[in-house]
């Protein structure tokens, strides 16, 4: 870095500290070395991301870009991500007044994120702070690993939504209640019941060990995809996520999102006509079973029923493990 | 529709397809994912995070939530002055007690004469006795009487089926009250992580299997009975087997596919399989051929919020308040609705 450039960084350094701070803060402020060299990490990281748009990576020019949050593929109107960026230093250093700031800034959202990730618990609020700002005695503050290189509020909402999953549950959800399933279930008493057995349903396919045969040929089937076609056919069959919403994420048009299913679920049953062949050469009895299974339950399972007819069905024959 | 092959092989086998993280290398940490999220990634970024959660499931999953939230996000903005606590919540089966007691005369007056004249040997007044019997909670008196018939040789769709409701009944009758955590139960998608306590009651397992046992050989018996299946399916979904649930609640649908109750029954299956986005289609689908139920409304609402489409459980809780402005929900659901609305710009 130049001198020149060193010296303004310097001077943006004590400008933020003394505004957070409330006091005027010089060079041998006890954070401003700490706060100097995180301004260095986070300018780095978005000088490459300039340079990677093909836009100027002068440091100067980045700083204004930052300070006005106009970053290379994303432009966050009032936002200074300088402030951000010294903010979560000076909270991660323990200071009272910027967790005073932060609190008067993030009331808001954080009772948005306890509406959306724990239905409202004001208590999970308090809980998502203090878990930003606990010290653990390996990694530090969870505040010490924003790296600035979005808006502090971003960051916080994913720390918000990690943190979910626990308070997240749902209110008591009794999927049937005891009076409405008495009539719904012709009076059997529509009451939910644990099993002591494994959750897991105890299908045919499954009491056929099915699941385990067949792996090999599953996998491979998702094996011969390429990362994009993978995440596609995932997120839109498993996830029940909108193409659409896949495209942007993708950065591609949404027509394209659905010839990449297409196309991948074309590969998926070509592989997995080719794996199932080879499982059956492979001398496994029940692997046919399987199939036949998968055939019943599915009338477009690529298979050729050849394959199938090679042997002699062993559907009445109990498996090794089965019932 | 998707490749129902595929869509099978993807949700059985997500987690093995996906691969540990290990595999896919070091997750990304939030500031990645805040970048996703603003929908700021630069491209190099984004190849790097496609490819780890092209083979990371959890980190995938992750992403989609994370993007399922792009058009919702706006509907959250300003909070209520109190944020909204737990909203009471109910999955109804079938509509009104009324209209199902009405409907299990009826259902059980078919049973009864298509019983009779598909088994000629049958005793209707066995059956209307045991039938009696089981409405009066003697389930081991009414599952002697059926066993004897059996024996004898009257082994008929409508004995087997008493049977399998009286066996039922008796394991249920067994039952303690207990807690039991649902975890994981199928596929479930975005959703997956979260897991949920439900109130449960353990009951004997081998009572539960005969039961079960006795129900699908009834179903079997006769394939295109949809009664069959229908008593299957809500046994399955008693006993919180939900992945066979779908499917015996999936022959109904294609036995009956203008049935609302069959669509409806079949989205609760698939909701206690944690599916939600299909079970919310499922009650979609009853709704839009039973307009007129509350029941529907309410339970595509649930679960249109438990698959994140906001907007749409909005229109549901509208139509249900519509539908039954003073029914005993009506004062929670129009206060859920004011929470919602009050964050929809």
């Amino acid at each position: 870095m130049e001198a020149s450039d060193r010296t303004a960084c310097d001077e943006l350094v004590c400008g933020y500290l003394s505004r957070l701070l409330g006091t005027p803060v010089t060079a041998d402020h006890p954070h401003f070395a700490a706060a100097s060299s995180r301004l260095d990490e986070v300018l780095a990281y978005h000088r490459r991301q300039f340079a990677e748009a093909g836009r100027g990576a002068e440091t100067r020019w980045v700083l204004q870009q930052l300070r006005t949050g106009r970053l290379p593929y994303k432009t966050h109107p009032d936002c200074d991500l300088l402030e951000d960026v010294f903010l979560a230093l000076l909270m991660e250093v323990g200071e009272n007044a910027a967790f005073e700031a932060f609190q008067r800034r993030f009331a808001r959202s954080v009772e948005q994120w306890a509406r959306r990730y724990a239905w409202g618990d004001p208590s999970w609020g308090d809980a998502l702070l203090g878990s930003l700002f606990e010290q653990r005695a390996r990694s530090g503050s969870r505040i010490s690993r924003y790296a600035g290189w979005g808006p502090l509020d971003s960051w916080v909402a994913q720390v918000a939504r990690k943190l979910a999953p626990g308070a997240r549950a749902r209110p008591r959800v009794n999927l049937i209640q005891p009076d409405d399933a008495a009539g719904g279930l012709d009076g059997l008493g529509g009451r939910p019941v644990a099993h002591s057995s494994s959750d897991a349903a105890e299908t045919e396919f499954d009491r056929w060990n099915c699941r385990e045969l067949l792996a090999p040929a599953f996998r491979g089937c998702f094996d011969v995809l390429d990362a994009e076609q993978r995440v596609v056919l995932l997120q839109s069959i498993v996830d029940g996520v909108e193409q659409r919403q896949i495209a942007r994420q993708l950065g591609v048009p949404a027509y394209q999102v659905t010839r990449t299913k297409q196309r991948a679920i074309a590969r998926v049953r070509r592989r997995f006509h080719e794996l199932a062949a080879e499982l059956v050469d492979g001398g496994q009895e029940t692997v046919r079973t399987c199939l036949e299974l998968l055939r019943e339950r599915f009338s477009d399972v690529p298979l050729d029923l050849k394959v199938i007819a090679r042997g002699e069905n062993t559907r009445n024959s109990a498996p090794c493990d089965g019932p | 529709m998707d490749d129902e092959f595929v869509e099978f092989v993807a949700r059985r086998f997500d987690g093995a397809i996906a691969g540990p993280a290990s595999r896919a290398g070091e997750c990304p940490d939030e500031n990645m994912w805040a970048l996703l999220a603003d929908d700021a990634l630069s491209p190099s970024e984004r190849r790097a995070l496609i490819e780890h959660i092209s083979r990371c499931a959890t980190c995938r999953r992750l992403a989609s939530e994370i993007i399922s939230e792009w058009q919702v996000a706006q509907a959250e903005t300003d909070g209520p002055e109190k944020p909204a606590v737990a909203i009471y919540r109910r999955i109804v089966l079938f509509p009104r007690a009324g209209i199902y007691a009405a409907a299990a005369v009826v259902l059980l007056a078919v049973g009864l004469y298509f019983a009779s004249s598909l088994a000629g040997r049958n005793d209707a007044t066995l059956l209307a006795r045991a039938a009696q019997q089981i409405a009066a909670g003697q389930y081991e008196v009414a599952e002697r009487e059926l066993a004897g018939a059996m024996q004898r040789g009257d082994a008929s769709v409508a004995v087997m089926q008493l049977r399998g409701r009286a066996l039922m009944g008796a394991a249920l009758a067994m039952a303690t009250p207990g807690k039991a955590k649902l975890t994981s139960l199928g596929s479930v998608g975005i959703l997956q992580r979260r897991t949920k306590e439900l109130p449960t009651i353990p009951v004997p397992e081998e009572k539960l299997e005969r039961a079960l046992a006795m129900l699908q050989k009834a179903a079997e018996a006769n394939p295109p009975s949809a009664a069959g299946w229908r008593e299957l399916g809500a046994a399955l979904l008693v006993a919180r087997r939900f992945d066979e649930a779908v499917e015996a609640f999936g022959r109904w649908v294609q036995i009956e596919p203008s049935s609302a109750q069959a669509h409806n029954a079949r989205g609760l299956a698939l909701y206690g399989a944690e599916c939600h986005v299909e079970a919310a289609a499922a009650f979609q689908r009853a709704s839009a051929i039973a307009s007129e139920v509350s029941a529907h409304e309410l339970n595509a609402a649930i679960a249109c919020e438990e698959a994140g489409k906001v907007h749409e459980a909005q229109r549901h809780w509208q139509r249900f308040l519509k539908l039954e402005p003073s029914g005993p929900d009506a004062e929670e659901v129009r206060r859920w609705l004011a929470v919602l609305q009050k964050g929809t710009p």
